[in-house]
């Protein structure tokens, strides 16, 4: 009798559980503490008075190599004009992903979770060794989308080009500051890892800095001369950060970052997005008819080497983008070649006997 | 005749023990099959009493968790059935404490070095609960039964009544 009013007991006195299955909220897998400083007002665009939303994004890096025409010695003052209208800074920082966004107030803490890992895409190396970085980007959320939007140039002739490389429209968000902008810069930088750190890796190297830890961190560098990192990549090494500059935050230590404002003509290429990665220069048949280059700069340069093979003994025309646009890009023309490869050995097209009139090379 | 005696059972005492595999819905997670083992045992003739014990896991992943529930049945009921030539078949009831063990793992956590309650978690929950199945036990050799059953279950969640199901196959021994 005793059993079966135990038994009853048991049975009735059930039903409360702390169960949760697959529901509830899900914790964060990280936490930064995210401090935007400085006074906005100065640092508008004209025609801005006000913030719309301001936030700050973690936008993750793309592994990315300037093309070689920015970077090898400029042969005339016009050239020189091309390069500074329509190359981005080839040790800055290309953003790949935006993965999360927080509205945020100049000189106040604001926390910033990240709940899922960084994609495989965005990390850069093997299984057992790879790594992803991130910088947090201050921005104005203009288009109000609750995200940061990133742009791209638009270099002329995309009129007719399949999916993918249609000209797009710049994105509304104005930026004033990220904590990653360059690696000639001192930068605070998120980095994910996952297994071990290969020293050699170039992606964003920080020579001279301690190895980030496995999975979260964040890591301080002073930054280099534009100088030293194109001398240690003709030489095939990486250039060297002064030890001395370098810091790591890893949890469960606050992962602290703070983000300067600054003017956004200065930081505004954080948010560009390349369509090579590679370095490669895509290579157009001149039209027959002019092409509208209002607002580009343009010049007649030769085809850069940096010792590989020697290019064909070509003039080329390289246009810049707009000066009203939101991000630098440049556009390149030979009367003879293929898109892909300007060196190809049965050319798409050759008009190096029969220039369009508008031609300015010759 | 000796077809007729093929298609009847021995002669078998009023007490069977019996050991399934176990299918059945999981009784708090909600989507997913659980898959364990159970026991029995059933004493009488038309009219039997019977006391059962099952235990049975099932583990399904959302975006951001992997949950895994352990449900430990304990039933106590009762049996009405009849004897079909070589078979016994029959209606039970059961009613009982079913014991809940859930683990909860944040997916992509490790990777990040989450630790503690941020990792995962783990909890135990008694929920009231009750079967009803159908039942066949078929005398295969001598004391041998080949068993099989099924039915819906029921158990109560927080004042919630959840609706379940559970068959299982199994042998049987009935001297």
């Amino acid at each position: 009798m005793k059993v079966v009013v135990l038994a009853i007991a048991v049975f009735l006195g059930g039903g409360c559980s702390d169960l949760e299955g697959l529901g509830g909220p899900a914790s964060a897998l990280v936490t930064f503490e995210v401090v935007a400083t400085g006074d906005l007002g100065p640092l508008r665009p004209a025609g801005i008075s006000s913030d719309v939303s301001l936030q700050i994004a973690l936008v993750w890096g793309a592994q990315w190599w300037t093309e070689p025409f920015c970077i090898v010695s400029a042969e005339s003052d016009a050239v020189t004009a091309v390069t500074d209208a329509g190359c981005r800074d080839p040790f800055g920082f290309v953003p790949a992903s935006v993965s999360a966004s927080v509205p945020v107030t100049i000189g106040a803490s604001a926390s910033l979770a990240l709940f899922a890992l960084p994609s495989t895409d965005l990390l850069v190396g093997g299984i057992s060794s790879r790594v992803g970085y991130a910088s947090l980007v201050l921005y104005d959320d203009r288009d109000g989308d609750g995200t940061l939007g990133l742009s791209k140039s638009h270099p002329t002739g995309l009129t007719g080009r399949g999916p993918g490389q249609q000209d797009t429209t710049d994105s509304a968000d104005i930026v004033y500051g990220a904590s990653f902008l360059t690696m000639t810069a001192p930068d605070q930088r998120v980095a994910f890892l996952q297994g071990s750190f290969d020293a050699a890796s170039a992606f964003y190297p920080r020579e001279g800095c301690p190895e980030p830890p496995d999975g979260f961190s964040v890591l301080s560098a002073g930054g280099f001369s534009a100088a030293a990192g194109l001398a240690a990549s003709t030489a095939g090494t990486l250039p060297s950060e002064d030890p001395a500059s370098c810091a790591i935050q890893q949890q469960p230590d606050p992962l602290l970052i703070s983000i300067a404002a600054s003017a956004p003509t200065d930081v505004a290429e954080v948010s560009c997005t390349e369509s090579t990665l590679d370095g490669t220069a895509r290579y157009q048949e001149p039209p027959t008819d002019e092409p509208d280059f209002s607002g580009r700069v343009t010049a007649c340069a030769g085809l850069p080497s940096l010792g590989g093979a020697t290019p064909p003994n070509l003039t080329q025309l390289v246009v810049s983008g707009r000066s009203t646009d939101h991000c630098k890009g440049l556009s390149h023309y030979v009367l003879r070649g293929c898109a892909q490869d300007v060196s190809c050995a049965a050319p798409d097209w050759d008009l190096t006997g029969n220039p369009p009139s508008w031609w300015p090379c010759n | 005749m000796a077809g007729v005696e093929a298609s009847q059972a021995p002669a078998a005492g009023p007490l069977s023990i019996d050991a399934n595999l176990l299918l059945a819905k999981p009784t708090a997670l909600g989507p997913g099959l659980s898959t364990g083992f159970g026991i029995g045992v059933t004493r009488g003739r038309t009219l039997a009493w019977e006391a059962r014990a099952s235990w049975s896991t099932a583990t399904e992943s959302s975006i951001s968790w992997t949950v895994t529930q352990s449900d430990l049945r304990l039933r106590v009921g009762a049996a009405v059935q009849s004897t079909l030539g070589r078979a016994r078949a029959g209606l039970r009831v059961g009613i009982g404490p079913t014991i809940i063990h859930e683990t909860r793992t944040r997916n992509q956590g490790a990777a990040a070095n989450l630790t503690g309650s941020a990792l995962g978690s783990s909890s135990f929950a008694t929920l009231p609960a009750g079967d009803v199945e159908a039942f066949v036990a078929l005398h295969v050799f001598g004391p041998w039964l080949f068993t099989v059953s099924g039915g819906p279950g029921a158990s109560i969640e927080s004042g919630n009544l959840r609706g379940g199901w559970i068959s299982m196959m199994g042998v049987g021994w009935q001297p």
